[in-house]
């Protein structure tokens, strides 16, 4: 081991932040996309997941240096949200009980939306969930976790992951059906009517 | 409320409207240099909040204590290297939300985003070597009973009996933060004091910690985002100011017999600035902690890989990669200059761990399959001796001749006569964060989340049992 030995790190003119920066940045615009689909599942609203999205990546481009030695900044990025999305809720649940006006992106197709949330009804109901239901859910139905994954990662117990899941499944059921009903909503398979 | 199961229909119009293309959001042109801008931004407040704190505390410093540590090879503080994050590396998944970290690939890290709060650009100087109380916190309130849910990241030994473990319980918000301690060998656990830090990533007003160790029944430090330091057994935690930035490993060792040591911290003073820093302060009984000092590592300090430390008496054993990817073994001594050697080899493992009279570590693969050699050095690490080749990225070091590593789901017994022996017990899905032996006897293992479980041995390793809490 002889010190002095030239290697790719030596750029000259490149200094290894830039080029750390230069890594995260490619990182954040190929993940974005899909960054901010999973923050409009978690939040139900499409501006809650652009703030949230953005949240996270800063705080995932101060601490990139660890991020990107650990080999899993996606995952890294995914868990801030999920831990954020419930902690900022917390705080502005005394402000309001309402968390977002009602947002139509799904239903009317607003500029740059497109109108393909077919299953309208369940989805109101999914966004009227308490965040930390519908965490559960979307975590357990869109990211496919465990329960044992899910309470490890929102910080809680197995037995209060499921009581979650149960209660959001109750009412989502209940709800919706209910919707089915007097809505003219979706057939229960889930096609458009 | 309905506890009846859910049906698979309505499962699965679950999954459809969850996986709906509406739930696209078109990214914002500008969505980069937001990103960009508020990262500035959170920096900056950081850096003044630092800042500030540094200069009122230098208003109060107290008298400095001055101890010279004792010579000898004894080691005392078996302490955690690597913990987990309480909900990454859940398991093996494609899921970018549980994908585990390999850790063969990830060097010294442990938790998310510790380095995020703790920017402080200007270096220190080997000038200021102050350290000042700042206000004790205690978090959450100690009490006599460890709560069922208690769950463990860390764990740190004086002797076969007495150890503290630091780990996270449910509490109301999100899981709170919890240290425990044992003076009868794990049958009883008192809860202590914790400092004011989170295990996982919640938000800015909120450090992460991820590391305990002790070097006797008063001296202990916690660190992560920061250090903290407690001069009483747990029972108050002091947030120190230096050294500044986020510590990824420390270590406290003391010569046998002596009562004062030193204590060794591997800091990252930024997240942006490519370099990890040494420092090390003494401590003693009834005294505490003295002032902490950058330690001088050299023309070619640690630069591109996380350094792995271990201590050992006296010294400090540091392997890392420099600016230009070189490799070196940094030899710390309390008073002496710092001797660079060669390092066992290049790229270095992530683990470096002291057992009696030995040092080990495993060397990380060279190319994508490459083999894991374990090594170990009887003199210093001067020279080093190859042993049995395995899967392995945590080593925990028992003697000259035995060492424990982690093949990814079990423990396998390295022996230099060349044996190489799975146990059947203990198992961990996830592999274990964490090998590390009190004395020829008395080990620790903890696995992985999920479960995370603190195993102990007390006959040198040949059978282990779950720590209870």
């Amino acid at each position: 081991m002889t010190s002095g030995v030239v290697t790719a790190y030596e750029m000259p003119g490149v200094t290894v932040d830039e080029e750390r920066r230069q890594v995260f940045d490619e990182f954040a615009r190929a993940r974005m996309p899909e960054l901010l689909r999973f923050g409009h599942a978690l939040t139900g609203s499409p501006h809650a997941a652009a703030d949230l999205v953005q949240d996270a990546l800063e705080r995932t481009m101060l601490a990139w240096a660890r991020v990107e030695n650990q080999g899993d900044p996606e995952g890294y990025v995914r868990r801030i949200m999920v831990n954020r999305n419930i902690s900022i809720w917390r705080r502005r649940r005394r402000e309001t009980l309402v968390l977002d006006i009602p947002e139509d992106a799904g239903r009317r197709g607003a500029a740059g939306f497109e109108p393909v949330i077919r299953d309208l009804a369940l989805w109101d109901r999914i966004r009227a969930l308490p965040p930390r239901q519908r965490t559960v859910i979307v975590l357990r139905y869109y990211e496919d976790l465990s329960e044992a994954q899910i309470a490890s990662l929102m910080g809680s117990s197995v037995g209060t992951v499921k009581s979650q899941a149960s209660r959001a499944l109750a009412t989502l059921r209940r709800d919706s059906a209910m919707f089915a009903e007097t809505d003219g909503g979706p057939a229960p398979d889930g096609v458009a009517s | 409320m309905s506890q009846q199961p859910p049906d698979e229909e309505f499962e699965r119009r679950l999954r459809d409207v969850l996986s709906s293309r509406g739930l696209g959001v078109p990214v914002p042109p500008d969505a980069l240099d937001r990103v960009h801008a508020g990262a500035r931004r959170r920096q900056q407040r950081r850096s003044a909040a630092a800042v500030f704190a540094g200069v009122a505390v230098i208003a109060v410093v107290a008298g400095a204590i001055g101890l010279s540590s004792g010579g000898g090879n004894g080691s005392t503080a078996t302490a955690s290297k690597r913990t987990p994050d309480t909900f990454a590396a859940l398991s093996a998944s494609t899921n970018p939300l549980v994908s585990t970290v390999p850790s063969s690939e990830a060097p010294a890290i442990s938790s998310p985003a510790v380095a995020a709060s703790t920017a402080l650009p200007s270096p220190p100087s080997s000038a200021v070597p102050s350290v000042a109380p700042a206000i004790p916190t205690t978090y959450p309130s100690p009490g006599s009973a460890v709560p069922a849910t208690f769950s463990p990241l860390s764990v740190s030994a004086i002797s076969t009996k007495t150890f503290w473990v630091l780990g996270t319980q449910q509490c109301a918000q999100l899981s709170c933060t919890a240290i425990v301690q044992t003076t009868d060998g794990g049958s009883h656990f008192t809860e202590v004091a914790a400092p004011h830090a989170a295990t996982i990533t919640i938000d800015n007003s909120t450090r992460v910690v991820f590391g305990l160790r002790f070097a006797d029944s008063d001296n202990g430090w916690a660190y992560g985002e920061a250090l903290w330091t407690t001069s009483d057994g747990g029972a108050t935690w002091t947030d120190t100011s230096l050294p500044a930035g986020a510590v990824h490993d420390l270590g406290a060792a003391h010569a046998p017999g002596a009562v004062a040591g030193t204590v060794w911290a591997v800091v990252q003073p930024s997240p942006f600035t490519s370099g990890y820093e040494l420092w090390s302060a003494p401590y003693a009984p009834g005294t505490g902690t003295g002032a902490w000092q950058q330690v001088d590592l050299g023309s070619d300090p640690p630069g591109t890989s996380v350094p792995s430390l271990a201590v050992q008496g006296a010294d400090a054993y540091l392997i890392a990669a420099d600016a230009k990817n070189v490799t070196h073994l940094y030899v710390a001594s309390s008073g002496v200059a710092t001797t660079v050697l060669a390092a066992p080899c290049s790229p270095a493992g992530n683990d470096l761990s002291a057992g009696v009279g030995s040092l080990w570590t495993v060397c990380a693969p060279n190319g994508p399959k490459g083999a894991l050699d374990a090594k170990v050095s009887t003199d210093g690490g001067k020279t080093w001796q190859n042993v049995v080749s395995s899967s392995s990225s945590y080593i925990g070091g028992v003697d000259a001749k035995t060492a424990f590593a982690d093949n990814g789901s079990g423990l396998v017994k390295l022996s230099t006569s060349g044996q190489a022996q799975t146990l059947t017990s203990p198992q961990a899905t996830n592999g274990f964060s964490f090998i590390g032996f009190t004395d020829a006897k008395t080990g620790f293992a903890l696995s992985q989340p999920d479960p995370t479980r603190l195993w102990r041995t007390t006959d040198g390793g040949t059978t282990w049992s779950v720590v209870g809490f």
